[in-house]
């Protein structure tokens, strides 16, 4: 008899993976699988589920094995040569500390969600795949972690990155996000992180802070954001699986999932605005303005994602066209916030040099020079008279995105967006239409929202004062954190690295506020 | 006109090859050079097929040798042993 020498992809895949499910005979399946039915999503055939990807578990680690080996061969390489003297500009790293407190925490909450659902699921292909992701989670929390270890020994406001997620007022907004994916079923889970999260929007923070690291010299960052993007690929695609799988199941299930696109579209929308007024501000090297970004990464791909789902019954999200306007303004809108509030965040801020003023004005010739160009050189002409600009009073937080009301209106860019709506004798204040949307549908689990601000007006969050919150409260050390970049201990510190670099010289006197207090 | 699929792969001496197969199997293929990485778009459907891969490498390839590479990708996604693609229904 002629043995067969070895297993194809997918019978291989099926014999280690489907095969080695089996029907539970003494416990009831609803006893073991208790979330799968809450939400109201019908599952017919779970064996109708497909998986692009036939990696089997043995694969799996043989292959993760490489990548963490080549990773670290590159991380060792980087801080044995001083990667971090040879970077752009040391404003760069204030990009990282962004990344470090507000996304990393978040790999590891997907890590968290996706071990939950993928124990939920009664299909086995779902399982091995979540089960696959959450593992993948996990590892780039701690490749994360170690490339930004490095870069923790030179610079500041990476001390305690974990304890700042948890405290710090503007990372609420990361944390939230994923703290409302978690909260939610299994399935409202992966139509959040993996479709609307993973599928949708997440070339958004991935490919330009990747393109962005190596356009300043930040080899160690370069090389986690591809390892990581390289399981990435995987979870896209099981996004876009996922949603065909609940589609095609039952037609109940499209009114269902289309809300979760039209909520979590926006949840993310809101979210990514950290991410490209870092592109746009916090790069002194320059790969693409946010709003390019959106064009390439949304409009062009997520048009093609979405016309492939029409013959489902769905539609693009609801606020699509509120987020396409917005691509014009949230950025700056988002920097002038960070700017005012410098005293309260664990990284520099500062205003563009004249040459990124042009680049700005070049990248948005019908909304920077008309709104916002004059406000950043009112505000460098108050710098130069020492007189820098910080907001002393505490802004006011939409209830769901968490994001300081700070946004325009979509037909209006010079009002402010705000809505209110009661709920049991209490009135609710959001950025938006798409926050108030979220908050309506779901009113009783958004009133438990821990907003910083209320926090600290309460007295939860130790001291009267700002500072001392800031101080003993988020660990944040006034005077070597926070505030203006210019004449900063890490500035004056990039300066001695590099004396004969007259491109960092500052142009305007140090900021009196932390001069006072350090 | 039909939607466009893409593929992103780390611009090194690996993707290389499979660059160069694509151009060769899929005419319309758009290449990019982009900062670290290789951009690939098609209208409407994108294969990379082992056979051609193997054929520029003289060596044996597995397709998802590849992934380690994808930095990410756009389309509905097809594996099989000996090739792996991408395409729209629309």
């Amino acid at each position: 008899m002629a043995v067969k020498k070895r297993l194809n992809a997918k019978e291989k895949y099926r014999c280690m993976t489907r095969d080695l499910d089996w029907e539970p005979s003494y416990q009831r399946h609803e006893d073991i699988y208790p979330h799968e039915r809450f939400e109201g999503i019908k599952i017919t055939d779970w064996d109708k589920w497909e998986d692009p990807f036939r990696l089997t578990m043995d694969t799996y680690w043989k292959y993760q094995a490489e990548k963490e080996k080549k990773l670290y061969a590159i991380f060792d390489a980087f801080s044995q040569n001083n990667g971090h003297t040879t970077l752009s500009d040391a404003r760069y790293v204030n990009a990282l500390k962004l990344f470090l407190s507000g996304v990393t925490p978040l790999e590891y909450q997907a890590y968290q969600g996706f071990a939950r659902v993928g124990r939920q699921f009664s299909g086995a292909g779902a399982r091995v795949a979540c089960q696959m992701q959450a593992i993948d989670e996990l590892r780039h929390v701690q490749t994360q972690i170690h490339a930004m270890s490095h870069y923790n020994k030179h610079f500041n406001g990476l001390h305690d990155f974990a304890h700042m997620h948890d405290r710090v007022w503007f990372l609420s907004v990361p944390k939230s996000f994923f703290e409302d994916a978690r909260t939610a079923g299994p399935f409202e889970f992966l139509t959040a992180i993996s479709f609307s999260f993973e599928y949708v929007l997440t070339n958004l923070l991935f490919v330009p802070f990747m393109s962005g690291a190596a356009f300043n010299g930040d080899m160690a960052t370069v090389t986690f954001g591809f390892s990581a993007q390289s399981d990435e690929a995987r979870h896209m695609t099981l996004g876009l699986e996922v949603i065909k799988f609940l589609l095609e199941q039952h037609e109940d299930n499209v009114p269902i999932i289309q809300r979760w696109i039209d909520k979590w579209f926006w949840r993310g929308y809101r979210l990514l605005t950290l991410v490209g007024m870092m592109m746009d501000y916090m790069l002194p090297n320059k790969v693409m303005s946010w709003s390019e970004a959106w064009g390439v990464y949304f409009e062009e791909a997520g048009g093609a994602l979405f016309k492939d789902l029409e013959r489902y019954g769905i539609r693009p999200p609801k606020y699509v066209e509120e987020a396409n306007i917005g691509k014009e303004h949230i950025t700056h809108q988002a920097w002038s916030i960070f700017y005012q509030y410098s005293q309260a965040t664990n990284f520099h801020t500062w205003m563009p040099t004249d040459e990124e003023l042009d680049w700005l004005s070049e990248k948005y010739p019908d909304t920077f020079d008309s709104l916002y160009r004059p406000r950043f050189e009112h505000w460098r002409a108050l710098q130069e008279k020492g007189e820098r600009f910080y907001n002393p009073t505490l802004p006011m937080l939409c209830q769901i995105c968490q994001i300081p009301l700070a946004f325009s209106e979509p037909d209006d860019p010079t009002t402010l967006s705000h809505r209110s709506a009661e709920h049991a004798g209490e009135r609710y204040h959001f950025c938006s239409d798409g926050c108030c949307d979220i908050f309506q549908y779901e009113p009783e689990k958004y009133i438990q929202a821990w907003l910083p601000v209320h926090q600290i007006l309460q007295g939860n969050c130790g001291g009267a004062d700002v500072e001392s919150v800031v101080r003993d409260y988020y660990n944040i050390t006034p005077g070597e954190d926070n505030f203006e970049y210019l004449g900063s201990t890490e500035h004056r510190r990039w300066q001695d690295w590099h004396p004969n670099d007259k491109g960092s010289t500052p142009a305007s006197p140090a900021d009196p506020d932390r001069r006072q207090t350090a | 006109m039909k939607s466009r699929v893409y593929i992103n792969l780390q611009d090194n001496d690996y993707a290389r090859a499979i660059v160069e197969a694509i151009v060769q199997d899929n005419p319309g293929a758009e290449v990019q050079h982009q900062p670290s990485m290789i951009r690939i778009e098609a209208e409407g459907r994108l294969e990379i097929r082992r056979e051609t891969v193997e054929g520029i490498t003289a060596s044996p390839w597995d397709i998802q040798e590849m992934l380690m590479y994808v930095i990410t990708l756009g389309g509905n996604v097809e594996e099989e042993d000996d090739r792996f693609s991408l395409h729209w229904n629309n």
